[in-house]
């Protein structure tokens, strides 16, 4: 390399002043027994130098015409004056370059270990907390649903005012330890001014397949009601959602399995009314709640087929009630306007079951959900106790028109809303058709004796509802929703409710 | 009516937030791959968005193979993995769960659009006369390579090495391993990566022989100079082939599923494998590579699955931890 004899000696010193980490290293045992070798060289260098300048005075001094020539020594010449020697400095020179290089390298790693540390993110999926292995997390998020209401006929019964209203404000917390195990905290600060705490779990996850939950959660069972509210089509769910659990205290095993094309769901709760919380029991009655979903295409070649989705859901208990606790729940339009309630002293009694098919489909924009609920409740008032059933349905479309792939999450803009660029988000439009039905054995009876008043509960509620979504990002998201639903019944006489036309908008921002 | 619909409306439009930019994707890569995928990229979006109109851009990543499979695995939001050896997207397989463990039949020729092998760099007049893998062995003579613990460029050189090992001693292991020990004695820096290694060996100036990516020496004469630089073809080495997939978890949570398998599906179109080879990485298309013959160095190389066995057995016999590796590069 470089054999370079007389320039060697300032070379290889610039070249140790040149290196900062060698500088850096000089406490080290092997840096200084390098530097004093190096000293040694140069001190040999340096005389080899010297020797060579004396010859080369001692030739100018004789006669050309006479003397040898002894020309002014060339580097091979020095080279060959002391082979070894030179050998030994080209030996130094690498070692003095490796021992660079390898403070560099360590100098690197230390940069990218400190850059590994525990670090703040902040990004389109939340704010929050992780160390370098992403094993230890804290995410904070929040989502803010604010609507306005506008409730287009006035004939309604008790109709509400058209009003704004924080539908939705919940902040949340979620705390991950080793990588499998975490602590969620979701509470509610909208809803007409409620407070309360929404979900609060904690969770491990010991394989994929099988993991643990225990807590306050949404019991496995309604389709829609387990879609996050920031990925939610309409405004409001659908009415099969009021027919099963929403949140509830107990503990869930749950999974994937067959390399994700399966996920099940079983839990063990207290038991709450049809789409209702519950923070309290007030019987030893318990519920059982299972669920199987299914991605029979998942991972496979059949693209049109892979976004199917296939499931069954199930409530098992007995639950009871009084009549200052009926345990019992009423039934809302879209408009969120109550439209069945049981009649004071009708209570539960006994044993309630709950089936719910359900499947959605999504292949490019196109996104499709259905699902199908059965709730059956023995029920008791006065001397009248028969077993009741209620089912509700519902099937919607919805298709993105900005060409996004739709999803049981919402969709991702390809070019977010920006003024100065011109993009526009994402547009989405959907329709939908729900329907519930309550028992007709509901009616049955005297006036003493009947669960619910005819004249006062409809038996039958059909909604059709048109949506347009923006989504201007992966946050912000705006919401045009208008229903109509007809009633069967509900009114003085055998007559139907009026129609409830509502016109729904929303802002929803996310994080 | 006008009024509630006013109403309605009005709170909805108080609220625009105008945020982001156009689809990004993430591609993680292996070292060397800088300059191809800079290429591959520009011709992808203009291509995409000729046909959607859409623009996409396409950001990169690059660190030691086994490096960046650890990363994705542990959450790096990677849309795309291009990585040095099938082992490491494996990995992200298993143990992340991004995708599907039959992730290498969705793509042509075992979602390899290219290939490389291993060569050796040396200084101009080969001062070191080095020829073969049995010339880095001897005393005296530096040889760079990258930690195979960390590079998947590293794991092919090792392999290399012991196949020609095997074929030169025989089928003897314990020869292979005397010999490959032999050959790391000669390492004096294991830098993380196939790019940290040419830096040592090309910008540094350090060591005799740099055993590299065909494609990365071809680079480093290149913008050095045939001057400063040789290419020596050892008489056997090993067929790389590098393979990509779509993490699926990935970009199912992020929407970019379609613009993600695209990208992948172009690095077999003509246009993308011409790119390939003039980025000295081995095209599978015959046309292109008929085009390009005259390029690459003609060698004896066999496969990972001919000699080792496959990958999974290759890593558990030499590179995880207390495995051959580690017992002959003992420091």
């Amino acid at each position: 390399m470089n054999g370079l004899g007389r320039w060697a000696r300032p070379l290889l010193a610039a070249g140790v002043l040149s290196m900062p980490h060698l500088v850096a290293a000089q406490s080290t045992e092997a840096t200084d027994a390098l530097l004093k070798r190096l000293e040694e060289l140069d001190r040999k260098v340096k005389s080899l130098e010297e020797k060579l300048e004396q010859a080369e005075r001692r030739g100018a001094e004789t006669p050309a015409a006479v003397a040898a020539p002894a020309a002014v020594p060339t580097e091979p010449a020095k080279a060959a004056a002391d082979p070894a020697l030179l050998q030994r400095i080209d030996d130094i020179d690498q070692q003095v370059k490796i021992v660079g290089r390898k403070q560099e390298l360590d100098a690197e790693a230390a940069a990218a270990k400190a850059k590994d540390g525990a670090s703040a993110y902040a990004g389109s999926q939340g704010f929050g907390i992780r160390t370098a292995d992403n094993a230890f997390r804290l995410r904070f998020g929040a989502l803010l649903h604010a609507d306005a209401r506008a409730y287009l006929n006035n004939d309604f019964p008790g109709a509400a005012p058209d009003n704004f209203i924080i539908r939705r404000l919940r902040p949340v917390v979620e705390a991950t330890f080793y990588d499998k195990y975490s602590l969620l905290i979701r509470s509610e600060l909208g809803n007409q001014g409620s407070l309360s705490l929404l979900d609060g779990y904690a969770e491990a996850r010991f394989t994929p397949e099988f993991k643990v939950r225990v807590g306050k959660f949404k019991g496995p069972v309604g389709l829609e009601r387990l879609q996050s509210p920031q990925d939610l089509a309409f405004i409001e769910r659908g009415f099969p959602t009021q027919l099963v659990p929403n949140r509830d205290i107990g503990f869930q095993f749950f999974g994937d399995v067959f390399d994700g094309r399966l996920t099940y769901q079983a839990g063990y709760f207290n038991g709450v009314r049809d789409g209702q919380s519950g923070d309290s029991d007030n019987n030893s009655g318990k519920d059982f709640n299972g669920r199987l979903f299914a991605h029979p295409f998942k991972n496979t070649d059949i693209d049109a087929l892979r976004g199917l989705g296939l499931g069954i859901a199930v409530t098992s208990g007995v639950q009871g009630g009084s009549a200052a606790s009926s345990n019992l729940a009423n039934y809302l339009t879209p408009g969120q306007q109550t439209f069945f309630a049981y009649n004071t002293g009708t209570f539960a009694s006994g044993e309630r079951q709950r089936w719910s098919p359900q499947f959605y489909y999504y292949n490019g924009p196109l996104g499709v959900l259905g699902e199908y609920v059965t709730v059956s409740q023995e029920i008791v008032r006065s001397t009248n106790r028969r077993e009741i059933t209620n089912s509700a349905w519902q099937l919607y479309a919805t298709w993105v028109l900005t060409g996004e792939d739709a999803g049981y999450v919402r969709p991702t803009p390809r070019h977010n809303f920006d003024w100065q660029t011109g993009g526009w988000g994402a547009f989405e439009v959907g329709v939908r058709a729900s329907e519930l039905r309550v028992d007709d054995d509901q009616f049955a009876g005297s006036a003493a004796t009947r669960f619910a008043d005819p004249a006062v509960s409809a038996r039958k509620a059909t909604d059709l509802g048109l949506v347009l979504n923006w989504y201007l990002n992966r946050n912000i998201k705006l919401q045009f929703n208008y229903d109509q639903t007809r009633f069967k019944g509900g009114a003085a006489n055998g007559g139907d409710l009026p129609d409830e036309k509502i016109f729904f908008s929303r802002v929803q921002a996310f994080f | 009516m006008k009024h509630r619909l006013l109403i309605a409306a009005a709170l909805a439009l108080t609220t625009t937030v105008a945020a982001g930019a156009d689809i990004t994707l993430l591609n993680v890569s292996y070292d060397p791959t800088r300059e191809l995928y800079q290429d591959i990229n520009a011709a992808f979006a203009k291509d995409w968005e000729a046909k959607t109109k859409d623009k996409v851009s396409i950001k990169q990543s690059h660190g030691g193979s086994g490096k960046q499979a650890r990363s994705v695995i542990d959450g790096l939001d990677a849309d795309v993995v291009t990585l040095a050896l099938a082992y490491d997207i494996d990995e992200i397989a298993s143990r992340g769960r991004l995708l599907p463990q039959a992730w290498q039949k969705r793509l042509p020729n075992n979602s390899a659009p290219y290939t490389s092998t291993i060569v050796f760099l040396v200084r101009k007049g080969n001062p070191k006369g080095i020829r073969d893998w049995g010339d880095l062995v001897k005393p005296g003579v530096a040889v760079i390579t990258p930690n195979p613990k960390t590079s998947g460029g590293a794991r092919w050189n090792y392999l290399a090495a012991w196949a020609y090992a095997l074929k030169t001693f025989g089928p003897d292991e314990a020869k292979a391993k005397d010999f490959v020990g032999r050959l790391y004695k000669n390492v004096p820096v294991l830098d993380s990566g196939a790019r940290g290694s040419t830096t040592t060996f090309v910008e540094r100036g350090i060591g005799d022989v740099l055993i590299a990516w065909e494609n990365e020496a071809f680079l480093a004469v290149k913008e050095l100079g045939p001057d400063k630089l040789e290419i020596v073809a050892p008489s056997l080495s090993i067929l790389a082939e590098p393979p990509v997939s779509v993490v699926d978890k990935v970009v199912d949570r992020r929407g970019t599923r379609k613009v993600a398998q695209a990208y992948l599906e172009y690095l077999y179109t003509p246009e993308a494998q011409d790119i390939i080879a003039r980025n000295y990485y081995r095209p599978i298309d015959l046309k292109v590579a008929g085009k390009y013959e005259k390029q690459f160095p003609k060698l004896q190389l066999i496969t990972v699955d001919e000699v080792f066995g496959g990958w999974q057995k290759a890593q558990k016999t030499h590179f995880v931890d207390g495995a051959v590796f580690d017992q002959i590069f003992t420091r």
